[in-house]
């Protein structure tokens, strides 16, 4: 069953219309409009906006008729209102509980649903289920398109805008692959219509699903979910589903959507630290890169580490967050008998040889510098070899041959289990373990890394007949155990990698950031211009590595985070250019939480041959960064941009960051063009603008 | 060290082939040596040339009188001390005018079994008056006469203007009246001159090895007189002064070794000569260590460890042991002292020199804690000095005002912002010898690296009282000599790295009391082409000397093989390997004791600086008949073939060649080698070891 929403001309009005029951409800674009048609769309009697099937059947048939309740839960967040509608069959016992906020500061809305057995016997067999299912509608004319991205698939393309014209009869399905949310595909899209759009975001931090069709001319289905699910329900069971956020926009410019969900995810579903919204920090690493055959850290010691961070203070550039990443554990520094920080994992102790006392005593420096300490941790891959795997092997799931691991997290034929987070007992034992570890260690911030693709674990494990309950479990468990970790630290923020991005959705945008948000060729500029250009489309706090302190190099790699992986110890570097790159990041850095346009296109952004450039724009007072790259091969010294969010009549002054140039311009002179100049390939501008 | 200076010299030495048709006049000697070659007895022969009656090998002028018109009726006198070593003879003979009582004491040594014997004067003014004006004062003047006439010939080298060619082997034939002058530039010894040559007579099938000890600027004067027959005089340049009552002076040494058959046995003679009489040893032992730096090398504006700390230091040392990269000696450099770290205000280790305090802000406890981290990994701890360097405003510098010497310089040059320290005072040269050996001691330093990076001949010119010119030289050199003398005497194990910008204070009176560790600062340019230039040339001379490596690529590091090593390579940064470091550590240990053997050269004596040539050479253990071949195809040598001619073997002995990097074997009599041995590097740049020893 499906609901249509029919965005009408000028007044974007959204009409949910049930397909066999016609109903209309109309929906203006503002506010509590949202909230209303949420009410009407889940009101009792109704078939509401997601469907599965149950037993053979499809849910619109039936669901109208279970038994319904409804009710309001005491306001826990400002501006939110959340609603809890549950559906039970009376005949199965089955309760399908929907959990739906709406937005006073935003038109939007988004659910989860929970599938429960309230029967005493196993339930009929649940299956296709989405969680959103759902057909916006217009009927003016104008294409309809579907603005997406590419996941991390460790390429400069890595989050490339992505546009596809729907014509009717189209299917467009997207799902990443290998068990992790963002690896090849992107849970956040775009769907736009002639007089405006939907911004879909889905929860799910392992296979979820989404298809975006065009069934008829004056309509897009959009239906979200798991990429795999099937399966019946023991007694008492219950599961959740995948999480999924929709934000309605005006217009015909894309990006009033893409900015509209920015400021959506800072306002409700951005982590908080101590109370407050966290801040993901400025990092630096601990010198990163040495000699082979280290890699990562494993070579770093305590005194090493520890005169590190004197000599980051020496120089002026101390960060906010000091970031330890792989290899301090037992036996990562064992070269010589192949071990190295990738097949060690699982041996979640400090290695005493490089750190007799822990890393207690990097931790107590670092803080005397007055800084944080954040440590990586890859929890879930457990090699078969090590002390996890040996402690505890009941909490360890095997793939048993059916999840390709890669050869450089193997050592020789051995490879790794997953940690079984599914299981409540093991993943008590996961919470304590890791708790203890940053706790000993006096550990601010953790970040978490996960280098396997899971699914073949999942499905190795699943029961017959019981189809995606392990993934489930599994994700449940990762997000228990992210929000064990900020209830038992207050102050502690998670950093979410996978190598790279590729655990980005909605749901763990809620309790972490992306600050290594690929794995593509470390200190690649051009690349690093991409996924800026490309995740903020999307994401506004994502972070990611600068390798030189050049400013071609260094403003490539400009987001709302960054770690400064340039070296402070050979004669390439310069101290006086990283402190000028630092308190350049520390000036442009707010605008990364404000609006953002990109001025060059949705095309191909990939080659050496063009300009990439991009604008930030604080609208509550008008001012902003223009930041703007003439690649090698670039031919032309010149490119136009038109200036994006400005009040046409006002002047604006324009300061280049490298020189005194400084222009002015009406709002209406820039957003109709203007020319940038840039002489040598391999340059950047950095302009600052603000209303006069 | 990297020099500091940076200006447009105004004197060029004359130290090239060219100076054959510079008209530097020698004047002409009155003693003439028949020259024997290794048939020379040596005792017989300092007895014979420093006999009552004879004129000596040496002349002077006094009130402009040359010496050969009165030196024989001066009252002489020979004494023989007591033998410490049965392998060295000595002698001192005196010349003492009854008239005015200026006395001059020759001390000479002989050393049999290397056919050699070196001497050196003092001038003594016994009488109650100022002395006469003595000039022109050649501690070396005579003829040598060789028993065949023909092609005179010099082997010299090219002296150190950090370059590809420091150290070049050089040969030049004699014309008669086209004499040679050779100098060095500015006050240093191996500046762009260099006082070690080998004098050949071909028909006569002998030569003679000659060094000029002065660490200062020094001259040889060479004429031939007919086709059998070479004037040689050497001494200091500048020396025209009257003594004050009571005082001595010291002029420069000078030593000859006589060889006979190829030059080449003249070149090993001479190289053994120094291992056995003229080097530091500790606990009798010559070799100097393999060292490491501290991760050599920060960011911009640091320059060279003006930001190093301790902690710093201390993390290091324990990752160079982590690595299994201990090396016999860590080497602290410049900018450990006071003042040298403060980059915000402009400040480095070169404009800080004369702050000698270590730098409490860096190292709160000085730098016993770094000592201290290096004991612990089991080796030892040597550390960069330059004394004599002081800059206006530093410790020194307003402290003790009146040790400090100065000259004009071009109004805002560096230089102009530098004082020479007055070493030659006796007062302050006492001091510092207090001071920096205490210095060494607190800090628990064991080798003593001392720099010089400043042309000192300006400052001494100007600091000369009227009528004495040369004294302040005189007096600076005399007591550098009792500096280094004295921290030799007070810390037994200590060694002096000999640096001034490179190796620009080489010569034969330096060389008996330290080694050049770091021989050109050419190794900024990074250039291994360079160093396999440097190697090759300073080889045919000195035994022992040093360099860096800054990467650890086998071409690399082969390029920079000598008898000592300074491994500069990080150990911070990806793009190395510790493996490679390793494994290049221990080739060198495997083969370093050949470069303390026989030396021979095996792409002749042309130009080698350029990218398209091979070159090759081979070390060579007599004693059992063992060595090692190095060559290098560089990078746009078209052939990949090479043939050269081992030297030292025997004919009829067979040999097993080792390629160290194949591990492939062959068996070849000592005749084929000797008459060519094939090469093969099928890849440009790079490089080959073999290793052979005889079955």
């Amino acid at each position: 069953m499906k609901y249509l929403f029919r965005l009408l001309l000028a007044t974007l009005l959204l009409t949910a219309v049930q397909a066999s029951a016609q109903s209309r409800l109309r929906i203006p674009a503002k506010g509590a409009e949202c909230e209303k048609w949420v009410a009407g769309a889940f009101a009792k009697g109704k078939v509401p906006p997601f469907s599965f099937v149950y037993g053979g059947a499809p849910s619109g048939k039936t669901i109208a008729n279970w038994k319904y309740t409804a009710k309001t839960l005491p306001a826990a967040e400002r501006n939110v209102t959340e609603r809890v509608y549950t559906y039970t069959d009376p005949a199965t016992g089955l309760a399908v509980e929907c959990r739906v906020k709406t937005f006073a500061d935003f038109n939007a809305m988004e659910w989860v649903l929970r599938f429960r057995n309230t029967s005493e016997g196993n339930t009929p067999k649940i299956e296709q289920v989405k969680v959103v299912d759902i057909t916006p509608e217009s009927t003016a004319k104008g294409a309809f398109l579907l603005h997406y991205a590419d996941g991390s698939h460790v390429s400069k393309a890595d989050f490339h805008a992505r546009t596809r014209e729907l014509a009717v009869g189209d299917v467009h399905s997207m799902h990443p692959q290998g068990g992790r949310s963002s690896s090849h595909a992107f849970p956040f899209f775009n769907v736009q219509l002639p007089t405006g759009g939907m911004v879909v975001a889905i929860g799910w931090t392992g296979n979820w699903k989404a298809d975006i069709a065009r069934p008829a001319a004056n309509a897009v289905s959009v239906a979200t979910g798991m990429k795999n699910l099937a399966a019946y329900l023991l007694p008492g069971e219950e599961i959740r589903t995948p999480s999924t956020a929709m934000l309605l926009w005006q217009g015909d410019d894309r990006m009033d959507g893409q900015n509209l969900l920015r400021r959506f995810l800072l306002a409700h579903h951005h982590p908080t630290a101590d109370g407050k919204p966290a801040v993901f920090p400025i990092c630096s690493s601990f010198n990163y890169g040495d000699p082979a055959p280290c890699n990562e850290y494993t070579c770093m010691t305590a005194d090493y580490a520890t005169a590190l961070v004197k000599r980051y203070k020496q120089f002026g550039l101390l960060p906010q967050v000091f970031w330890l990443d792989a290899g301090w554990y037992s036996k990562a520094a064992d070269w010589k008998n192949g071990y190295n920080w990738a097949n060690t994992v699982g041996n979640w102790s400090v290695d005493s040889v490089r750190f007799p006392q822990g890393l207690g005593p990097v931790a107590d420096e670092v803080h005397r510098a007055g800084c944080k300490f954040m440590v990586w941790f890859e929890p879930e891959r457990v090699m078969k070899d090590s002390d996890w795997a040996m402690q505890h092997p009941e909490f360890m799931l095997d793939a048993s041959g059916k999840a390709a691991q890669p050869g450089w997290v193997k050592r020789g034929s051995v490879d790794s289990f997953l940690f079984n987070l599914g299981d409540p007992v093991a993943r008590t034992w996961f919470c304590e373990q890791i708790a203890k570890l940053i706790r000993d260690n006096r550990i601010d911030y953790y970040r978490q890394d996960f280098n396997i693709d899971p699914e073949g674990f999942w499905y190795a494990n699943d029961q017959p007949d019981r189809v995606g309950i392990c993934e489930i479990r599994y994700i449940e468990g990762l997000y228990a155990f992210w929000d064990y970790l900020r209830a038992e630290f207050p102050g502690l923020v998670i950093d979410n990698c996978a190598s790279g991005g590729r655990r980005i959705d909605l749901e763990s945008t809620s309790r972490s950031a992306p600050l290594w948000r690929t794995d593509y060729n470390y200190g690649e500029p051009i690349g690093y211009q991409c996924h800026t250009y490309g995740l903020n489309m999307w994401l506004p706090v994502h972070g990611t590595g600068t390798h030189k302190s050049d400013a071609f190099t260094f403003r490539s790699s400009l987001s709302a985070t960054i770690i400064y992986n340039w070296k402070i110890s050979n004669a390439d570097s310069s101290i006086p250019e990283m402190q000028r790159r630092m308190a350049e990041f520390a000036a442009v850095r707010p605008y990364f939480y404000e609006d953002y346009y990109p001025l060059t296109g949705y095309g191909d952004m990939t080659g050496d041959d063009i300009w990439l450039a991009y604008q930030l724009l604080r609208p509550s007072d008008q001012t902003g960064y223009v930041v703007a790259f003439r690649r090698e091969l670039s031919p032309d010294e010149r490119q136009v941009v038109h200036f994006r969010g400005l009040e046409p009549e006002a002047t604006y002054v324009l300061e280049n960051a490298d020189n005194d140039d400084r222009v002015e311009a009406t709002g209406r002179q820039l957003m109709d063009g203007f020319t940038m100049s840039i002489g040598q390939p391999r340059s950047s501008l950095l302009i600052k603008y603000g209303k006069k | 060290m990297k020099p500091v200076i940076n200006y447009r010299r105004t004197i060029i030495a004359l130290a090239s082939a060219l100076l054959l048709a510079l008209g530097a006049i020698p004047a002409s000697a009155q003693v003439r040596l028949h020259m024997q070659g290794d048939k020379t007895d040596i005792a017989r022969w300092i007895d014979q040339r420093f006999a009552k009656g004879q004129l000596p090998p040496f002349s002077f002028i006094l009130d402009e009188q040359p010496s050969e018109e009165f030196l024989r009726s001066w009252r002489w006198s020979r004494t023989a001390p007591a033998l410490t070593d049965k392998d060295v003879v000595l002698r001192t003979f005196t010349y003492t005018d009854p008239r005015s009582g200026l006395e001059v004491v020759c001390d000479v040594k002989g050393y049999p079994e290397f056919r050699a014997v070196e001497w050196v004067l003092h001038f003594r003014n016994t009488s109650a008056e100022n002395s006469g004006q003595l000039t022109r004062v050649k501690v070396a003047d005579f003829d040598m006469v060789y028993p065949a006439a023909g092609a005179l010939k010099i082997h010299y080298a090219e002296g150190n203007k950090i370059s590809k060619a420091d150290y070049a082997p050089r040969t030049a034939e004699f014309r008669t009246e086209q004499p040679l002058h050779i100098e060095p530039h500015g006050g240093r010894s191996s500046e762009e001159a260099f006082p070690f040559f080998n004098l050949e007579s071909e028909a006569s099938r002998q030569g003679v090895m000659v060094a000029v000890g002065w660490t200062g600027t020094w001259f040889a004067d060479l004429e031939k007189r007919d086709p059998s027959r070479l004037t040689l005089a050497a001494g200091m340049l500048n020396t025209d002064l009257y003594l004050y009552p009571g005082e001595q002076i010291r002029t420069p040494s000078v030593a000859l070794m006589f060889w006979s058959g190829d030059r080449m046995n003249g070149h090993n003679r001479f190289r053994r000569l120094v291992l056995a009489h003229h080097s530091r040893k500790v606990d009798g032992s010559p070799f100097y260590p393999l060292c490491s730096a501290f991760n050599y090398r920060d960011p911009q504006p640091c320059g060279e460890y003006s930001c190093l700390t301790a902690d710093w230091a201390v993390a290091m040392v324990r990752r160079y042991s982590m690595f299994e990269l201990t090396p016999d000696v860590f080497w602290l450099d410049a900018g450990w002292h006071t003042g040298a770290g403060d980059f915000r205000h402009g400040k480095s280790w070169a404009n800080t020199t004369g702050n000698w305090t270590v730098d409490r802000e860096r190292f709160p406890e000085g730098l016993k804690p770094v000592s201290d981290a290096v004991h612990e990994t089991g080796a030892k701890f040597m550390v960069w000095f330059e004394p004599e360097r002081v800059v206006k405003g530093t410790q020194w510098a307003t402290e003790h005002k009146e040790w400090m010497l100065d000259t004009e310089w071009p109004e805002g040059s560096e230089q102009s912002t530098w004082y020479l320290f007055d070493l030659g005072n006796d007062a302050a040269c006492d001091w510092l010898c207090k001071y920096y050996g205490d210095l060494i001691e607190e800090n628990g330093i064991d080798y003593y690296r001392q720099d010089f990076n400043m042309l000192p001949a300006g400052y001494w010119r100007d600091a000369d009282e009227p009528g004495r010119s040369g004294i302040k030289e005189i007096r600076h050199i005399e007591n550098l000599y009792k500096f280094w003398d004295y921290l030799l005497d007070r810390f037994p194990s200590l060694l002096i790295d000999n640096c001034a910008s490179g190796g620009k204070r080489l010569d034969w009176e330096s060389i008996g009391r330290s080694a050049p560790l770091w021989r050109s600062d050419y190794y900024h340019y990074d250039d291994p082409d360079g160093y396999q230039c440097h190697t090759y040339g300073l080889n045919f001379f000195l035994p022992i000397h040093g360099t860096g490596i800054l990467l650890p690529d086998q071409y690399s590091f082969r390029s920079s093989l000598s008898s000592a090593l300074q491994c500069n390579w990080k150990v911070t940064e990806p793009g190395v390997s510790v493996l490679d470091m390793q494994q290049r550590i221990r080739e060198y240990r495997d083969i370093r004791e050949y470069y303390y053997e026989d030396y021979y050269p095996l792409s002749g004596t042309g130009d080698l600086t350029g990218s398209d040539v091979w070159l090759a050479y081979q070390m060579h253990r007599p004693s059992d008949d063992s060595g090692i071949v190095v060559a290098f195809r560089r990078q746009d040598a078209p052939d990949a073939e090479y043939t050269v001619r081992l030297g030292g073997l025997t004919p009829d002995a067979s040999y097993t060649l080792l390629d160290c990097d194949t591990q492939a074997e062959t068996v070849r009599s000592g005749r084929e080698l000797t008459e060519g041995l094939t090469l093969r590097l099928d890849n440009p740049k790079s490089s080959l070891l073999i290793k052979y020893r005889k079955n």
